[in-house]
């Protein structure tokens, strides 16, 4: 069985059918990119992995579970994080509390053993500081664990929710446009950033992406879409020369 | 780490000293016959409704929802503990401490059978629902013969001062300790972003029904304090405009600030009773206290921020130094 596998996915709002007929396979280790034109359904192919959106038909079973009919936190925990297309943080909490709410399922203790403050309280919490301040490293937050995310800059607020994502473990991470609103040269780091966490975390990612530069660089395999479904697949090259994938994007 | 277990248990043991002291200081003066019993009675009204806005900005603050039927599980809680103590005989201390068990259940299962229906809905759904709520508790308080009608005496005096006092102590620590443990954080999560919160793995659901349920426990306990205390109730000290009044005292405080909500409840509760002519033009007064402060201070007076008498100390500290 796949690790991922989305079957003839599909929703509509209203009458517009914003994801119809979508199917995809992934595997365990796979950097896979998902690109479209604008208004193609690639975000709420996201909503409808992650529950956000209840799917009208189809399947998604991921790691041999059907997960299609879970709300959002129980596909977190059975493994799948995201990002948002447009940032998500909790923006009045501290970024070490951001992250430290992704590890909230790592927690076992009680709300008793919270308030009473008993041994395995300091045990976890200390646990999940010290997991939430290596994560931070990884993306250079940890000098500003302490601030509030909202007074971070753009840049640092879409690597502080990639960070939260990775809280809580996920075996599949899911960004939206991560690279948006970046510059050349952070896209670049980012793009290192992403190969790193993968093989660090040993996470599978499903990047839904713009820049080409960043797709095209790190992507091994790529998927597109067009009026909610995909219309090609293969690798950058394969993409890169297809005609039904210039069509799109050129709006034919 | 096992120098931040030192130091919040420091701050913990300066917090507990500081509220032995405010004891001792109230105490004595009581004794002494420097505050009379009117003061007592007063300050003891006070303690309860600090208790009462503090759990409320459990909901209202941390959790982000505007609930306005907190008086309804306060007076669950008061006539639960009224009917109890004074059928069930027992000594003074068993039946007050039964009482508050029984009066935080029966609000906590209200609180329950409210949130379920009424937490799916947002915003002013869910103000109306609790509204109706408060409203539908007081009038079957009215009509049933249990409850005594217009009004129901006999009550024994169980809770006196000392016992107020160290409860809603008790019920403030609980309620900030929540805030700084994992389910504190799920439950701010949802205020910040209840999607992202999912995507996190919070349930929010369960998260936003514990909250609520629990807010309603504590009102149902400060209920149980108040019949305990005042030994005659009436369903008419249960009005929506208590609820109402409850929310004025958080949002002035800072929603999400506890010392906020302590100080704003002691001020509106003190004020009045100090200011006598004043006490007509209660409502005048909090309507216009309300719209400056949300003119000026949008966020309530201490926003989100809390009083620590560490942080004081090192604040003063380092101002000796320099
Ligand atoms: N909640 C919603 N209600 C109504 N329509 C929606 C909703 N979410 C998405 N749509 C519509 O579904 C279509 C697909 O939108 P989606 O956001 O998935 O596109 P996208 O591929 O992510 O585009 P972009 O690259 O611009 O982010 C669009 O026409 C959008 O307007
Ligand atoms: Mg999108």
């Amino acid at each position: 069985m796949p690790f991922l596998s989305v079957k003839n996915l599909g929703v509509s709002f209203g009458g517009l059918k914003a994801v119809d007929g979508f199917s995809l396979e992934m595997g365990k280790d796979e950097l896979l990119g998902l690109i479209g034109p604008n208004g193609a359904g690639k975000t709420t192919v996201f909503n409808l992995l992650t529950g956000v959106y209840a799917p009208s038909q189809g399947s998604v079973s991921f790691n041999g579970k059907i997960i299609s009919k879970l709300r959002t936190s129980a596909i977190n925990d059975a493994g799948i994080a995201r990002t948002f297309q447009n940032i998500r943080l909790f923006k009045n909490l501290s970024v070490m509390d951001n992250v430290r709410i992704a590890l909230h399922g790592s927690m076992r203790y009680s709300p008793l053993t919270g308030i009473l403050r008993l041994r395995e309280y300091w045990e976890q919490e200390e646990e999940t500081d010290r997991r939430a301040v290596e994560i931070l490293e990884v993306f250079g937050l940890s000098d500003a664990k302490d601030e509030k995310a909202s007074s971070l800059p753009y840049g640092r607020q879409r690597k502080l929710e990639i960070a939260r994502a990775l809280g809580s473990s996920p075996k599949l991470l899911l960004l939206d446009e991560p690279a948006a609103g970046m510059n050349h040269s952070e896209t670049s780091e980012l793009m290192d950033t992403i190969s790193f966490v993968r093989k660090k975390f040993s996470v599978a990612i499903l990047l839904i992406e713009h820049d080409m530069q960043l797709v095209m660089g790190i992507c091994e395999r790529i998927v597109v879409m067009d009026y909610g479904t995909v219309i090609a697949s293969g690798s950058p090259e394969e993409i890169k020369s297809s005609k039904v994938v210039i069509a799109a994007y050129l709006g034919e | 780490m096992e120098e931040i277990r030192k130091k919040h248990f420091r701050s913990f043991a300066i917090n507990f000293l500081l509220l032995a002291a405010l004891y001792a200081i109230f105490l004595a003066s009581f004794k002494s016959g420097i505050l009379n019993n009117y003061y007592q009675g007063l300050i003891c009204y006070m303690l309860i409704n600090i208790m009462l806005t503090v759990s409320l900005n459990l909901t209202t603050g941390f959790l982000g929802q505007l609930p306005l039927g907190h008086a309804g599980f306060m007076a669950v809680g008061a006539y639960a503990s009224g009917i109890f103590t004074k059928t069930v005989l027992l000594p003074p201390a068993v039946s007050l401490a039964l009482a508050l068990a029984i009066s935080s259940l029966m609000a906590f299962a209200c609180g329950i059978a409210i949130g379920v229906p009424a937490l799916r809905l947002k915003g002013d759904y869910l103000a109306i629902i609790t509204l109706g709520f408060g409203e539908i508790i007081r009038n079957v308080i009215l009509n049933l013969k249990i409850t005594g009608g217009t009004s129901y005496r006999g009550i024994p005096q169980h809770a006196g001062f000392t016992s107020i006092f160290w409860i809603t102590a008790a019920c403030v620590y609980i309620i900030s300790a929540l805030i700084s443990s994992r389910h504190g954080r799920a439950i701010l999560s949802i205020r910040e972003d209840e999607i992202a919160a999912e995507a996190c793995g919070i349930n929010t659901t369960f998260y936003k029904l514990f909250a609520f349920s629990l807010s309603a426990a504590a009102a149902g306990a400060a209920g149980a304090l108040y019949a305990s205390y005042q030994t005659v109730l009436t369903p008419a000290s249960f009005t929506y405009n208590q609820s109402i009044e409850m929310t004025i005292m958080v949002v002035l405080g800072g929603m999400g600030s506890i010392t906020g909500s302590i100080a704003s409840a002691a001020v509106l509760t003190l004020l009045p009773a100090f200011l006598s002519d004043l006490a007509k033009y209660r409502m005048l007064i909090y309507s216009i206290l309300l719209i400056v402060i949300m003119i000026f201070k949008p966020a309530g007076l201490l926003g989100s921020r809390e009083f620590s008498m560490r942080r004081l100390i090192a604040k003063l500290r380092r101002r000796e130094a320099n």
